[in-house]
């Protein structure tokens, strides 16, 4: 007996794939939730970890006109400078 | 029974079972990629549904401002409180959410010569000009504009304006002019035969004018 030969194999297998498709896709919705970026494990251990946040904020670098990276010295936003 | 040739398969189609293991077994294996790629797919989907917010970086260089580069960043909103940062992911940076956008979901940010990352929105120039006492005057500008479309509409033809819409007054003039001429030469046309009876009518009065004058009156006033 090869399964090959049996129609309903084929019915069977469309069956599951299609169940294995709505299974996955509702678990991905539950686990994923509505920001994929907050499972993300770079971004997860910094907004669980204020003082790495605001370390990664203090030494910020930027790479200048002359491709040269410096360290900013203070954020100001709206006329005032930003303290964490 | 002879315990030395003993087969628990003996009777069973051995390869053929083997054969439907494998097919299962592929079969669970599509439904694994299947369910790999949906989940990806929803990822994707709820990715593309974040709303991207764009930095684009200036430097205060020689005393004007230069354009470093521009990037693609993610609000995020720490759980559980109301700290919001900006995390551009190509470059694993975080920022603090700038409060001034130039138009929602763009920045501008400038890195000083002190250092500093400053968040500012371009204003007004015409504001500006006036708060500098800068007379200018937008007259010789229009004059300029109206000229430069002049000078383009003669020597570039208007492809936006058909042909017989360029030339509709001379058409118009042109058509007029051709039933103008049609009606004139029907009229003269018709007009021929009442000519020729007017003829004939003018020599018969004539006629009778004559022998009116001929005519020698027998009865009625006779003038003195």
């Amino acid at each position: 007996m090869n399964l090959l030969t049996k129609p309903l194999f084929y019915l069977l297998a469309f069956i599951f794939f299609i169940i294995v498709y709505f299974l996955v896709k509702k678990y991905a919705d539950k686990k994923i939730g509505d920001n994929p970026y907050l499972n993300d494990p770079k971004i997860k251990e910094v907004i669980n970890n204020p003082k790495l946040f605001k370390e990664k904020i203090s030494n910020l670098m930027i790479t200048n006109s002359e491709g040269n990276e410096v360290k900013i010295n203070r954020i100001l936003d709206n006329g005032k400078e930003l303290q964490f | 029974m002879n315990i030395g040739k003993f087969n628990p398969f003996s009777g069973m189609n051995t390869s053929g079972m083997i054969n439907n293991f494998l097919i299962i077994f592929i079969v669970g294996v599509i439904g694994l990629i299947i369910g790999g790629i949906t989940f990806f797919l929803v990822k994707k989907k709820k990715e593309t549904k974040i709303p991207k917010q764009t930095i684009i970086w200036w430097e205060d260089f020689a005393d004007k401002q230069i354009q470093l580069g521009m990037d693609k960043a993610v609000e995020i909103v720490h759980p559980g409180t109301r700290l919001r940062a900006f995390y551009i992911k190509a470059k694993d940076m975080w920022l603090p959410r700038f409060t001034n956008s130039v138009q929602p979901g763009l920045y501008y940010v400038t890195l000083t010569k002190q250092r500093e990352l400053v968040n500012w929105v371009p204003t007004s120039l015409s504001e500006d000009m006036s708060r500098m006492g800068i007379k200018y005057d937008h007259t010789d500008m229009l004059w300029a504009s109206e000229n430069l479309r002049e000078f383009i509409k003669r020597n570039y033809r208007d492809k936006s304006i058909k042909w017989w819409q360029a030339y509709q007054h001379v058409i118009t003039t042109v058509v007029f002019l051709i039933f103008l001429t049609i009606c004139m030469a029907v009229v003269l046309y018709m007009m021929r035969g009442i000519v020729g009876d007017i003829g004939s009518v003018t020599e018969t009065l004539s006629q009778a004018i004559k022998t009116m004058e001929t005519c020698k009156p027998t009865s009625g006033v006779i003038p003195a």
